[in-house]
C-alpha cells in the first residue's frame, strides 16, 4: 500500500529517474580547483585585526571578462585595504600591494584540442590603481567603444575604469559623473531607456563608518560582527547615461533613490515580459525591491504585490546575492536570493505578469541551504543537460558556534554548494560534484561564472573574504553537446546586455537565456550565453530579442562551438 | 483519530510519505540506557558576565557530584543532565546543550521534555532529519503536546511533504481547535497546492485569532492577488507588519526562567547596547535593578543605555542614583558631567567635572572633559588650564595636544597653537585631524608651503575619505590664492570624489571657472550644489549670477524665481530677483513694478547699501528717474560719510544715468 502511494509522488527519487544520464560518471568529480596551477595567486585582505569592523565580512567579488577582446575570459579581483591603525597584520605588507588585480588569460589551444591555461598578472601595466576598500565589480561597455569597462564598488568612493583598448585603463569616475562615496556592494550596467547606452545601478548598504563602529556580541557574549539593523540603510543610486558616456544621477527622479535599503545584490531582468528591463534588489534584513520599469524614466517597486518582497511566511530575510534565470523552462525568468544561515535561500518562481511565488520548499533548495550563509549565487547549466543548475558560494557573517567550540580562530568558514536541476522545477543538492573543492571550507563571497577555458562548459571563479581566490574548472560538462553564442552591436561591437535568447532544440523544446554580466554577489560573469544541448545531435532556430525590442532569427546549423551574432543596424528614423 | 486525519491528507494531495518507524509508541525502548552517557563539551565562558559563569559552574559541579555518587538515582541524573542542557540552551550554547539533552533522553526515556528540547536544538542547528526523529520520539511520549505536533508539521512543510504537514497541523487543531499556528500551517499548505480561496479563509481566521500578527496580512494579500482580487490584495499588503504568528511553547519559554539572575540581565543589557537596541538594554538593566536596586553596575548600565537612547535627563538621574550609593564614585561623577554636557547644561557639567578632578586630581578624562566644557562655554583660557592638567598627567596625550592647539588657536595664540599641533603630529603622524588643523594654522601664519606639506601628508594617511577630501579642498584653496585655478580645480574635483557632500569644493570650482569666464561650466557646478542642497542660498545666487554673465537671461530668471519660491522669506533671493527684473537687457524679462516691490521688501528686511541701490534701479526701470536720482544722491551722501570711495564712484556713474533718464542694464561677463 505504501509503495502504491509513493509511486505517483513527485519525489526526489522519481525525478532522478527522469533526469537522464549524468555527464560525470559515478564517483567522478565534475570540477577541479586549478587557481595556483594556472597562476591565480590572489589573496584577499580584509583588514581584520580583532575589532570586528562591520565592513570586514562583506567583501569582495570578482569578474570574468574579456577585457582585451582576444576571445577568452580574463579575471578581475577586488581587494580590501587596511582599516585600523596599529602594526600591520598578515597579508597587509606582502607583495603585491593591496590593490584590485587584473589577470590576463593567455589560453593556448592546440590542434588536438588540448588546452594550456596561464594567467598573467597585468595590474601594473593596465594602469588600474584601485586602492579603496573594495566590495564588488560590474562590467559593461559604458562608452560604446567595443571594449568592456569596469566599475568598482567600494566601502568609500567607487571607481569607473575606462578600457582604452590597448590593455590599459583610465580612471574616469569624475569625468563620467559616476562617483558614489557611500558603502556600495553590487552594481549592474543595463539600458533602462533602451537608447543604446548602458545606464548603471549601484546598491548601497548602510551608513556604517569606522568612527561610528558599535561593538556587537555573539550568543556567547564574545565580540562578533553586527548585523545591518545596527546601522541605517542607504538609498541606492541610479546613473543615466547621457548618450555620450557621461552620466546624470537620476536616483530621485526615477523614484529609486526615494527609499533607503541595505542593498547587497542587484540584477536586471524583465519581470513582466514587456521587453523593458526591470530590476530586482536584495536587501539585507528587510524587504527586497522589484523595480518595474515604467518606460518613462521612472520605476515602481512592485515587490510587495508581486510576491518577492518577503518569504512565504511574510518575513524579511537577509538578502545577499541574486540569480535570475528560467530554471523551470517555462519561458520566463525566476529569481533566487541567497540568505543567512537559519534562513533558506529563497526561490521566487515567476508565474507570469510580474507575479512570483516562493517555491523554495517545493523545488528542494530550501532545506539544504538552512545551515549556510549564501552570497554568490548563479544559475548555470554545469552538466550541459539543458536545465539550469544552481551554484552557491557560502560563508558566515557571524561566529559559528560549532567552530568556536572547536577552537577555530576564524569561525566563519563554510563549504559551497551545487544543486543539479532534475528537470521541471526540482533541484537536488549535488555538492559532491564539486570534487575536492567540496572540501574547501572558506568564507566565500563572490561567484562569477563563465567558460574560462573555452571548452564548452561553465567554470567558476569563487572569491573568499580574507582568503585565496579559487578557480574551479568544469571537467565534464562538454561531454554533452553545447552551443556558445555572443551578441554584439553591429556598429560599436559592444556586447548587447539584456538580449533575450531562445534556442530550439532538436526535440522541439526551447532553451531561454538572457545576456547579462551582473547578478550573483558583487561579481560579474561571462557575457556569452552557453546552451547545454544534452545528447541532442542538432539544434533548431536561434531567436534573439534585442534590448531595442526588435527580433532576429538564425539557423546556427552547428554545435559545440562559439558563434558571434550581430544585431542589425538601426533603421533610419522617419522624419 | 490519527488514521482519519492521515487519510484526509491523502485525499487532499494525492500522495504522502509513511510516518517514521519510531512513530509507533510500542517500538520505543523505555528502559534507561545508562551505558552510553556521552561527555558534554565545556566551552570557554570567559566572554560571559561573571554571574553567568558562576551559574554554569555551579550547575556543572552539581552534575559532577551526582555522577560521582554511585547511589544516585537514574531519574535524578536524567533531570540533572536535562537541567544542564537547558542552561546551555538558554545561553545559546547548542553543542553542549545537545549532548546534555541526549544524555537526559537516554537516562529518562519516558520523559518527553528531553527529546523535544533536543529536537529544538537540532532544528536550530539545521539538523532537520535528527530533529524529526527527536520530535517523533517526543510525540510518542506526549501524543497531545501541541508544540511537538506543530514542529513536526513545520518540518514536513519545509521538506515539501505537504500532505504529511497538513495531517500534523490538523492533529494540532484536534487538540487545540483555535491554534493560529496550526491554521497558518494549513494555509501555507493551501497556498502551496494552489488552493488560494482555502488559504484566504484560513488566513482570515488566523488574523481573527491573532490580529497583531501583521506578517499574515502580506500572505493574505498574496493569496488574494493570486485568486484575482487585486483590490483586497492591495488592502492587505498595505496593512502588512513584521510580527509573525507565535504559539505557546512552555518548554522553550521556560528556558528564559533559568537565566533570570542579575548577571543574565547584565549580559543581555551589554549585548543590546552593543547592537544598538538601546530600549531593550534599558529594560534589561531595569530588570536587574528590580533584583538589586542599588547595584552600581546596573545603575551605570541603565544610565549608559538611556544616554545612548538620547534620554539624557533620565540618564543623569541614574548617575545621580549611583552617587547616592557611593558619593565618591569618580566615574559616575564624570559621566554625569558628560551627560549634562551633551544635554546642554554647561555649568552643571563643569561643576561635576570639577568635583571629579577634586576627588581624583589625576583623573585625566575628567580634566579633558572639563576642558571641552570650558571650550563650549567660550572660556578658552580655562579650557587651556584644564588641558595643561591633561598634559601634566600624560604629556603625550594625543587628543590633549590636539585640543590644546585648537584652544590656543581660538585664543589667537597662533604660534603657540602651531607648537602643540606640531608636537601632536610628530608624536602621532597618522593623526589626520591634527595635520589638518596644523595646515590651517600654518596657512594663516603665511607658511603656505608648510600648510601644503601637512595637507599632502593627510593624503598619504589611511585616513577616512572625508578627511582626505578636506585636505584636497584646502590644497585647492592655497592654489587658488596663488592664482593657479586650473590646478586648484583638479584638487577640488578630487576632494568631491573623496567627500561628495563637501559642497564648498564644488562652489570653489564654480568660482574658479567663473574667474576664467567659463560661465557655462561654472553654472553647472552651482546648479549641482543647488540640486543637492536646495536651501543653499549662496549657490543659487552664484548660479544666477554666472548665468547673467553668460547672457543666459531666461535661465537666470528661472533660477531666481525658483530660488525665491523655495525660500520666500529670503531677503537675498528677493533682492537678486529684484535687481535682475530691474536691470536685465532683455526687455521681455524686465518688470519694474515687481522689481520695486521686491527691492523694498528686501530693504525692509536688511538695510544695506546694495539693497538700497536696487530700489533706485527699480525706480529708474519704472521711468521714475527723479525719485531714483533723489534716492541715489542720499546713498552717495551716506557712502561718502562712510568713506566708501569705490562705492561712491559707482553710485555717481549710475546717478548720471538716471539724470539722463537711462536705466541701468546688466549682463555679460
Amino acid at each position: 500500500m505504501r509503495g502504491l502511494l509513493r509511486a505517483p509522488c513527485f519525489s526526489t527519487a522519481a525525478a532522478l529517474i527522469v533526469s537522464g544520464p549524468m555527464a560525470a560518471a559515478a564517483g567522478e568529480a565534475a570540477f577541479s580547483e586549478i587557481a595556483l596551477q594556472v597562476g591565480l595567486d590572489f589573496q584577499h585582505f580584509n583588514g581584520a585585526k580583532g575589532e570586528y569592523y562591520f565592513v570586514e565580512v562583506s567583501g569582495a567579488g570578482g569578474a570574468f571578462l574579456d577585457y582585451d577582446n582576444d576571445g577568452d575570459l580574463d579575471i578581475y579581483l577586488v581587494q580590501g585595504a587596511r582599516l585600523a591603525s596599529g602594526p600591520p597584520v598578515d597579508g597587509e605588507t606582502s607583495a603585491p600591494p593591496l590593490v584590485d588585480r587584473l589577470y590576463r588569460n593567455d589560453l593556448e589551444i592546440s590542434a588536438d584540442g588540448s588546452r594550456e591555461l596561464r594567467l598573467v598578472d597585468v595590474t601594473l601595466a593596465s594602469g588600474i590603481r584601485a586602492t579603496g576598500y573594495g566590495m564588488g565589480v560590474a562590467t559593461g561597455d559604458y562608452n560604446n567603444d567595443g571594449w568592456l569597462d569596469i566599475y568598482v564598488t567600494n566601502y568609500g568612493a567607487n571607481q569607473m575604469w575606462s578600457n582604452n583598448g590597448d590593455g590599459t585603463f583610465t580612471d574616469v569616475t569624475v569625468e563620467t559623473g559616476t562617483e558614489d562615496s557611500r558603502w556600495s556592494i553590487s552594481a549592474t550596467f543595463f539600458d533602462y531607456d533602451r537608447d543604446g547606452w548602458l545606464d548603471l545601478y549601484v546598491t548601497n548598504y548602510t551608513d556604517y563608518a569606522l568612527a561610528s563602529h558599535k561593538p556587537c556580541r555573539s550568543y556567547t557574549g564574545a565580540l562578533d560582527y553586527c548585523g545591518p539593523l545596527a546601522y541605517n540603510p542607504q538609498p541606492d543610486r541610479l546613473f543615466h547615461n547621457r548618450g555620450d558616456g557621461s552620466y546624470d544621477v537620476v536616483s530621485a527622479a526615477s523614484g529609486i533613490g526615494l527609499v533607503a535599503g541595505s542593498g547587497m545584490g542587484v540584477v536586471s531582468l524583465d519581470v513582466n515580459g514587456d521587453d523593458w528591463p526591470d530590476l530586482y534588489v536584495a536587501n539585507d534584513g528587510m524587504e527586497n525591491w522589484m523595480w518595474v520599469n515604467d518606460r518613462d524614466g521612472t520605476f515602481t517597486n512592485q515587490a510587495l504585490l508581486g510576491g518577492t518582497a518577503f518569504n512565504d511566511q511574510g518575513h524579511p530575510e537577509a538578502g545577499m546575492g541574486i540569480a535570475a534565470g528560467d530554471f523551470d523552462g517555462d519561458g520566463d525568468e525566476d529569481l533566487i536570493v541567497s540568505h543567512l544561515n537559519r534562513e533558506t535561500n529563497t526561490l521566487f518562481e515567476n508565474v507570469g505578469d510580474g507575479f512570483f511565488e516562493d517555491s523554495s520548499l517545493a523545488t528542494g533548495v530550501g532545506l539544504p541551504s538552512w545551515e549556510f550563509t549564501g552570497f554568490g549565487i548563479a544559475w548555470i547549466d554545469y552538466d550541459n543537460d539543458g536545465w539550469l543548475d544552481l551554484a552557491v558560494a557560502n560563508g558566515a557573517v557571524k561566529r559559528l558556534e560549532t567552530l568556536v567550540l572547536r577552537g577555530d580562530d576564524s569561525p566563519f568558514h563554510q563549504t559551497n554548494q551545487l544543486f543539479r536541476n532534475l528537470g521541471k522545477g526540482r533541484l537536488y543538492d549535488a555538492s559532491e560534484d564539486l570534487g575536492d573543492a567540496r572540501l574547501l571550507s572558506e568564507m566565500s563571497r563572490g561567484l562569477a561564472v563563465g567558460d574560462f577555458d573555452n571548452d564548452g562548459d561553465i567554470d567558476f571563479l569563487i572569491t573568499n573574504d580574507g582568503g585565496p581566490a579559487r578557480l574551479l574548472r568544469n571537467e565534464v560538462g562538454n561531454r554533452r553537446n553545447w552551443l556558445g553564442v555572443r551578441f554584439l552591436d553591429a556598429t560599436t561591437r559592444r556586447p548587447l546586455l539584456g538580449t533575450w535568447v531562445e534556442l530550439e532544440t532538436a526535440s522541439g523544446e526551447s532553451l531561454r537565456r538572457r545576456v547579462r554580466t551582473a547578478g550573483s554577489y558583487a561579481s560579474a560573469r561571462d557575457d556569452r550565453v552557453l546552451f547545454g544541448l544534452g545528447t541532442s545531435g542538432s539544434v533548431g532556430r536561434l531567436r534573439a530579442r534585442w534590448p531595442s525590442g526588435r527580433q532576429s532569427v538564425w539557423d546556427p546549423g552547428v554545435r559545440n562551438r562559439y558563434l558571434i551574432f550581430v544585431a542589425p543596424r538601426p533603421e533610419p528614423t522617419a522624419p | 483519530m490519527r488514521a482519519a486525519a492521515l487519510a484526509l491528507g491523502m485525499v487532499l494531495l494525492g500522495c504522502s510519505e509513511p510516518r517514521p518507524e519510531s512513530w509507533a509508541p510500542e517500538s520505543a525502548p523505555l528502559e534507561p540506557d545508562t551505558a552510553a552517557v556521552e561527555i558534554i563539551p565545556r566551552p570557554d565562558l570567559a566572554a560571559f558576565a561573571k554571574p553567568v559563569q558562576r551559574q554554569v559552574a555551579e550547575e556543572l559541579e552539581e552534575l559532577d557530584r551526582l555522577l560521582a555518587d554511585s547511589a544516585a538515582e537514574t531519574e535524578d541524573l536524567a533531570e540533572r543532565f536535562g537541567r544542564v542542557g537547558s542552561i546551555y540552551h538558554a545561553y545559546g550554547l547548542l553543542e553542549p546543550a545537545e549532548a546534555a539533552y541526549r544524555n537526559a533522553a537516554r537516562l529518562g526515556p519516558s520523559d518527553y521534555r528531553w527529546p523535544y528540547l533536543l529536537g529544538v536544538v537540532e532544528l536550530t542547528r539545521g539538523e532537520s532529519e535528527s530533529a524529526e526523529r527527536s520530535f517523533s520520539r517526543a510525540r510518542d511520549l506526549a501524543p497531545e503536546d501541541v508544540p511537538t505536533i506543530l514542529r513536526l508539521g513545520e518540518l514536513k512543510l519545509q521538506d515539501d511533504r505537504l500532505a504529511e504537514a497538513a495531517d500534523w497541523f490538523r492533529d494540532a487543531m484536534v487538540v487545540e481547535p483555535d491554534s493560529a499556528a496550526a491554521l497558518l500551517g494549513l494555509a501555507r499548505v493551501d497556498s502551496a497546492v494552489g488552493d488560494h480561496h482555502a488559504a484566504i479563509e484560513r488566513l482570515q481566521r488566523v488574523l481573527e485569532l491573532e490580529p497583531e500578527a501583521g506578517s499574515v496580512h502580506y500572505l493574505l494579500g498574496l493569496a488574494y492577488q493570486r485568486s484575482g482580487d487585486q483590490e483586497a490584495a492591495a488592502r492587505h499588503i498595505a496593512l502588512r507588519g513584521v510580527r509573525g504568528v507565535t504559539f505557546d511553547d512552555p518548554l522553550v519559554d521556560g528556558l528564559q526562567d533559568l537565566t533570570s539572575g542579575i548577571g543574565v540581565h547584565f549580559d543581555r543589557g551589554v549585548r543590546a547596547l552593543g547592537e544598538g537596541r538601546y530600549q531593550d538594554s534599558v529594560k534589561e538593566y531595569r530588570a536587574a535593578l528590580e533584583l538589586e536596586p542599588e547595584n552600581l553596575t546596573a545603575l551605570r548600565g541603565l544610565a549608559l543605555a538611556l544616554a545612548a537612547d538620547g534620554r539624557h535627563e533620565k540618564a543623569a538621574q541614574s548617575f545621580r542614583a549611583m552617587l547616592r550609593v557611593d558619593p565618591g564614585h569618580r566615574l559616575a561623577r564624570m559621566e554625569l558631567g558628560a551627560t549634562l554636557l551633551v544635554s546642554g547644561d554647561l555649568e552643571a557639567a563643569i561643576s561635576n567635572f570639577e568635583e571629579a578632578v577634586r576627588v581624583d586630581p589625576d583623573f585625566r578624562q575628567a580634566h579633558f572633559n572639563l576642558a571641552v566644557a570650558h571650550s563650549k562655554a567660550g572660556r578658552w583660557e580655562q579650557g587651556v588650564a584644564a588641558l595643561r592638567e591633561v598634559l601634566r598627567i600624560d604629556p603625550r596625550d594625543r587628543l590633549g595636544l590636539y585640543e590644546m592647539g585648537a584652544a590656543l588657536d581660538k585664543l589667537g595664540r597662533t604660534e603657540d597653537a602651531a607648537i602643540h599641533l606640531r608636537r601632536a603630529v610628530d608624536l602621532y603622524p597618522s593623526l589626520g585631524v591634527a595635520r589638518q588643523r596644523l595646515g590651517d594654522v600654518l596657512s594663516r601664519l603665511g607658511d603656505g608651503e608648510g600648510a601644503l606639506e601637512q595637507y599632502r601628508a593627510v593624503l598619504d594617511l589611511k585616513a577616512p575619505n572625508q578627511e582626505k577630501g578636506l585636505a584636497r579642498y584646502q590644497i585647492g584653496r592655497i592654489l587658488t590664492a596663488r592664482g593657479a585655478d586650473e590646478e586648484a580645480i583638479v584638487e577640488f574635483r578630487k576632494a568631491i570624489l573623496l567627500f561628495p557632500e563637501l559642497q564648498e569644493a564644488r562652489l570653489a570650482i564654480g568660482e574658479a571657472l567663473s574667474r576664467q569666464a567659463r560661465f557655462g561650466e561654472a553654472a553647472d557646478e552651482f546648479e549641482r550644489v543647488v540640486r543637492t542642497d536646495g536651501a543653499n542660498i549662496h549657490a543659487r545666487r552664484r548660479w544666477a549670477d554666472v548665468l547673467i554673465r553668460d547672457r543666459q537671461f531666461p535661465a537666470a530668471r528661472r533660477t531666481l524665481e525658483e530660488g525665491l519660491a523655495a525660500m520666500p522669506r529670503s531677503g537675498e533671493m528677493a533682492h537678486d530677483l529684484a535687481r535682475f527684473l530691474a536691470t536685465t537687457p532683455e526687455r521681455g524679462l524686465r518688470d519694474g513694478d515687481r522689481a520695486l516691490a521686491l527691492a523694498e521688501g528686501a530693504y525692509r528686511a536688511e538695510q544695506t547699501l546694495e539693497h538700497a541701490e536696487t530700489i533706485a534701479m527699480a525706480l529708474a526701470e519704472g521711468d521714475r528717474f527723479e525719485e531714483a536720482s533723489k534716492w541715489q544722491r542720499r546713498l552717495i551722501d551716506q557712502a561718502e560719510a562712510g568713506g566708501l570711495a569705490d562705492d561712491v564712484s559707482r553710485l555717481r556713474a549710475n546717478l548720471e544715468r538716471y539724470q539722463d533718464r537711462q536705466p541701468v542694464r546688466r549682463g555679460g561677463g
